[in-house]
């Protein structure tokens, strides 16, 4: 029986060998294809605005197609791993800059050429200069290449709910003091004065960057690189600040638990908050070429709703500082069976007549100066958006990300773990800083 | 000797296209998952065989010590209450009483939804700001309601395994009704005959009878559990700060957040020889006759 | 029959009533959100009563879902996923399931070895590794794949489930049918598969659920629109800096109820005690 049993493993375990010898490999070949289909992955633009851009470029361009497909960020994830592992890349696929870019870098095509053939040699002026910096973030020294170029760009930063604001005669705050009273003044009603939905990562990330470069504009990125350290004092006077969101009573209870989207977003576009940390974007919800019956009150015409930057910390800097950069950025898969096609339609997205559809949606800041809505729905709208086009995204320096996905996590984890108590400010800049010394080696 | 390789060649022939469709869709991922372990590699780019690193790294990794804890949470606090509850609605409802039809139904929902939505909903019920529990606890003047049950780190874990039973018992509820039907009911009436009264009948016929279902939801429940994936991910993405995390929401985020594909699948290997191992000891204790099938 | 009237008579009827009924008032609160959300319009995303409904409750969502994707060929293609797969693990799992309990099969316990581990993958786990083997043998962007894949994760399921049910009933009845001089197929398909009617109910219905709710393996492995299953709709409601809920919640509802259905079909043969036929 013994016998027989080792005999059958043994066979199944050559059986299985046979098969193997496939994980680990890099991937080679071509994607193939139609010569008049490109097709697209990616997690944004969301899909009913994916179809519009298609529709316009297949409209202007008889006889091509367009297959996309839109997912869930983490699904977006499998799914572009199991194509780069397998040889069936998309032609075009949506990047964030750094660290995502850089892990299909081998798969994906300069786009410099395309850029300068579509707009002519000054192509990066028509950029924001944040977006030209953060393509390229994580390149190999010495490596100049653009293999990504950004669609839509975006600052994060706050948002108030007017309505609640003039009902408590509060003001806009600006400084950290400021933000402290006038949560105190919208408290005791039904809604939350500061409505953290801190269960997501990115949220969590983007918030800390916001105080963190208030306190000491740039440093957090300095340690990020090793030319400082995660347990600089003012590293650990962000964190404790951070902290005093949950334990000065200014977030919500459960903010570690509750997310941005659907439930916080739906949260506060109920009115049941003030105040919301979040991004640009957020003036996507009063979308003009939606059917505006369907948009609650507060988000017509943005009503209800204006941004603000994130208060000023004491002992930081003067001014609140401008974090943000890339919302998504497009790749060209360097094995495209038409790479001109698909530049074709890479540049109409960024800036031609599908890059129209996408910001007549308001769905973020495009990421080329000049485009701009082909209606407004208010002059309040109108304002909102020239802010950001016109007074904000030139003036930002700061990234939103980092360039790395271990240190992103290890910076999520601390600002978790501040946040419910279970490592004081300077225990969790120890951890950020053990596993960046693990990543710059 | 002939009518016995008959008899096996029979026996072979029964279990052929089973075995098939095992040996092209689930020996190769295995071995994959294997060989991957055994490298540096983010999945994409070629990698680099650094041997058994992977697995020394793994042990040593307090989040990976985490999940195992959490696991040893999971497996008798979901599988007991889901058992129990699923059993006392299974002889409730087996019983014909009006409208046990709806019953059944209502309470095996929760299993047909998609755990998508059981997360997004549980965490309105929860959500200790304007959630269900906190309304009604302002309600009634219950504030414990009205706790921070999935964004505190102690209860975090506890608060996903409360809405995985409320997910799954039905499922429960289902195999006792379905192990119920093998009862033979004569068995039953000869205890009533004998002054046996309901609850002894119960106790002392029915329970053990339904030996082979209580096993059966034993094992699927300690795999299952192992397993556990959508509902942590969707309620709390296995935090905060790593405090609900299972094996499976962790390999997850190495794999394609991280980009550590070899460290996730080494973390995959490691959860299929747990499974492997308690389900064979549970063999062990239980007695071999229910899994090999050596008995008779 | 008798008995059982008899036993009814006697049952407590009205105090069970009196425990299920709140009980399952409680139970049913958070799939009483889920179809309240689902009514909840985009204009007016406010809640009443706990939070459990909406404060203004419309069939716009369905409308908006239904408008804008073909959802009966969404509806077309998440039955040809599903069907096929129930059959296949039906019929090749309760044949194992008839070796392993009454035929002479050799290394028994290792084929039940196996089939824990199949039991025991992780789904992200093996994506990859499934994508490379539906690319290798022709069946990626195909209904086919899926099915086959689906047949494969849920057969240990089904071994194990039908093989109880089978050793459950008495060896004596296998006995008899091969004194009757019934061939091994006979006595499987005239005489086993009927009586373990109870399990493959139960089998139904797992693999339904699992085939039919599964949206990781068709978005990857499917790259042809006319393919997609109906799980794939909710994605469009679901992304990035996306609140659209109240949508998102109507899809899922729609996608729901023919899991229901079939459980209702199939719960009968859940309660038809099989005891009696036995005898």
């Amino acid at each position: 029986m013994n016998r027989r049993k080792t005999a059958a493993i043994a066979g199944v375990a050559a059986l299985g060998l046979g098969l193997a010898a496939c994980a680990g490999g890099g991937s080679t070949g071509s994607s193939g294809g139609d010569e008049n289909t490109v097709t697209f992955r990616s997690w944004s633009p969301i899909e009913q605005t994916t179809q519009q851009m298609v529709d316009a470029f297949e409209t202007a361009n008889p006889g091509t197609t367009i297959e996309a497909t839109i997912f869930n960020y983490p699904e977006y994830l499998v799914d572009l791993q199991t194509r780069a592992s397998s040889n069936t890349f998309p032609d075009i696929v949506g990047l964030q800059p750094g660290a995502l870019t850089q892990q299909y870098r081998s798969n994906l095509m300069p786009l410099q050429d395309c850029a300068a053939s579509v707009w002519g040699e000054d192509w990066q002026s028509k950029f924001y200069p944040i977006g030209i910096e953060q393509a390229r973030a994580g390149n190999p020294e010495g490596d100049e290449n653009f293999y990504s170029l950004p669609i839509l760009v975006q600052t994060v930063n706050l948002w108030a709910n007017t309505e609640l604001f003039d009902a408590a005669g509060a003001t806009i705050p600006t400084t950290w003091d400021e933000l402290k009273a006038t949560v105190g003044q919208l408290s005791g009603g039904d809604y939350a004065p500061f409505m953290l939905p801190a269960k997501d990562g990115w949220l969590r990330n983007a918030v800390f960057l916001q105080i963190v470069n208030n306190v000491n504009p740039g440093l957090v990125y300095q340690a990020e690189s090793g030319e400082d350290s995660w347990t600089n004092p003012d590293i650990v006077t962000a964190l404790e600040y951070w902290g005093k969101l949950f334990t000065d009573g200014i977030a919500q209870e459960g903010a570690i638990g509750l997310d941005a989207y659907p439930s916080g977003a739906n949260q506060f576009e109920a009115g049941n908050a003030a105040m919301i940390p979040l991004g640009a974007w957020w003036i996507q919800q009063s979308d003009p070429t939606k059917d505006q019956s369907e948009i609650p009150p507060l988000s017509q015409g943005m009503a209800g709703f204006e941004p603000f930057l994130f208060p000023t910390i004491p002992g930081g800097a003067d001014e609140s500082q401008f974090v943000g950069g890339i919302d998504v950025a497009l790749g060209i898969s360097k094995d495209a069976a038409n790479p001109d096609l698909a530049c074709k339609v890479l540049t109409d997205w960024i800036a031609g007549e599908g890059g129209q559809k996408l910001v007549d949606t308001m769905n973020d800041v495009p990421a080329v100066a000049g485009l701009e809505p082909s209606t407004f729905t208010s002059d309040k709208q109108e304002a909102i958006w020239n802010t950001f086009v016109n007074d904000w995204l030139p003036q930002v320096k700061y990234s939103r990300y980092f360039d790395d996905p271990k240190v992103d996590q290890a910076v999520a984890d601390a600002l978790a773990a501040v946040a419910t108590g279970a490592q004081t400010p300077e225990e969790a800049a120890a951890a950020i800083q053990a596993v960046s010394d693990e990543v710059n080696g | 000797m002939r009518t016995k390789l008959r008899q096996n060649t029979t026996g072979l022939l029964f279990l052929l296209p089973a075995l098939t469709l095992f040996a092209v869709f689930v020996v190769y991922p295995i071995v994959y998952n294997i060989q991957a372990s055994t490298l540096e590699w983010d999945g994409v780019n070629p990698g680099t065989f650094i041997g058994l690193d992977n697995y020394v790294r793994l042990f040593q990794d307090p989040t990976f010590l985490i999940t195992l804890r959490n696991s040893a949470y999971w497996i008798p606090l979901t599988i007991v209450p889901q058992a129990l509850i699923g059993l006392l609605l299974a002889l409730a409802l087996n019983r014909g009483i009006f409208a046990s039809t709806f019953y059944r139904a209502l309470f095996f929902i929760p299993a047909i939804l998609s755990p998508v939505v059981v997360g997004i909903v549980w965490q309105r019920v929860m959500d200790p700001f304007n959630g269900v529990f906190a309304s009604v606890g302002k309600a009634t003047g219950l504030d414990w309601l009205g706790g921070s049950f999935l964004a505190d780190p102690d209860t975090a874990i506890f608060a996903v395994i409360v809405v995985n039973i409320w997910m799954w018992t039905g499922f429960s509820m289902l195999f006792y009704l379905a192990g119920l039907q093998l009862i033979d009911t004569s068995v039953l009436e000869a205890a009533r005959i004998d002054g046996a009264n309901s609850f002894q009948t119960t106790w002392r016929i029915t329970f053990p009878l339904l030996k082979s279902t209580h096993l059966s939801l034993l094992l699927l429940g300690i795999i299952g559990s192992l397993k556990t994936f959508e509902l942590v991910y969707v309620l709390t993405q296995g935090g905060p700060a790593h405090a609900s995390e299972m094996l499976p929401t962790y390999a997850f985020q190495q794999a394609f957040q991280l980009q550590s594909v070899g460290y996730a699948s080494t973390i995959s290997v490691v959860l299929i020889v747990i499974a492997v191992a308690s389900s064979l000891s549970m063999v062990r204790v239980f007695g071999a006759g229910f899994i090999s099938g050596d008995e008779k | 029959m008798t008995t059982s009237t008899r036993r009814r008579s006697r049952t407590p009827g009205r105090w069970l009533h009196a425990i299920l009924i709140p009980v399952a008032a409680v139970w049913m609160i958070p799939v009483v959100m889920v179809v309240g959300l689902s009514l909840m319009p985009p204009s007016n995303p406010t809640t009443t009563f706990f939070g459990i409904l909406p404060a203004q409750p419309s069939f716009s969502n369905y409308l908006t879902v239904w408008q804008q994707n073909p959802i009966l060929q969404h509806l077309g293609n998440s039955l040809l996923i599903a069907v096929p797969s129930v059959v296949i693990v039906i019929v090749v799992g309760s044949m194992a399931a008839f070796a392993l309990a009454r035929l002479r099969v050799p290394l028994r316990g290792l084929i039940f070895g196996a089939l824990i581990l199949a039991l025991v993958l992780p789904m992200s786990g093996i994506v990859v590794a499934t994508f490379k083997i539906l690319q290798a043998i022709g069946l990626y962007d195909s209904l086919l794949g899926l099915v086959l894949v689906y047949s494969a994760l849920g057969l240990p399921f089904a071994i194990i489930i039908i093989r109880t049910s089978f050793l459950a009933i008495p060896y004596e009845t296998y006995e008899a049918a091969v004194t009757d001089g019934a061939n091994a197929w006979q006595i499987f398909w005239q005489v086993y598969f009927p009586l373990a009617r109870p399990a493959l109910a139960v089998v139904v219905i797992w693999q339904v659920m699992m085939s039919w709710n599964d949206f990781l393996l068709p978005l990857v492995t499917l790259s042809s629109t006319e393919l997609k299953p109906l799980t794939l709709v909710p994605l469009a409601y679901r992304g990035i800096f996306l609140s659209q809920p109240g949508a998102l919640f109507a899809i899922l509802v729609l996608i729901s109820i023919p899991v229901v259905l079939v459980f209702l079909l199939v719960q009968r043969y859940l309660v038809n005690g099989l005891a009696g036929a036995i005898k």
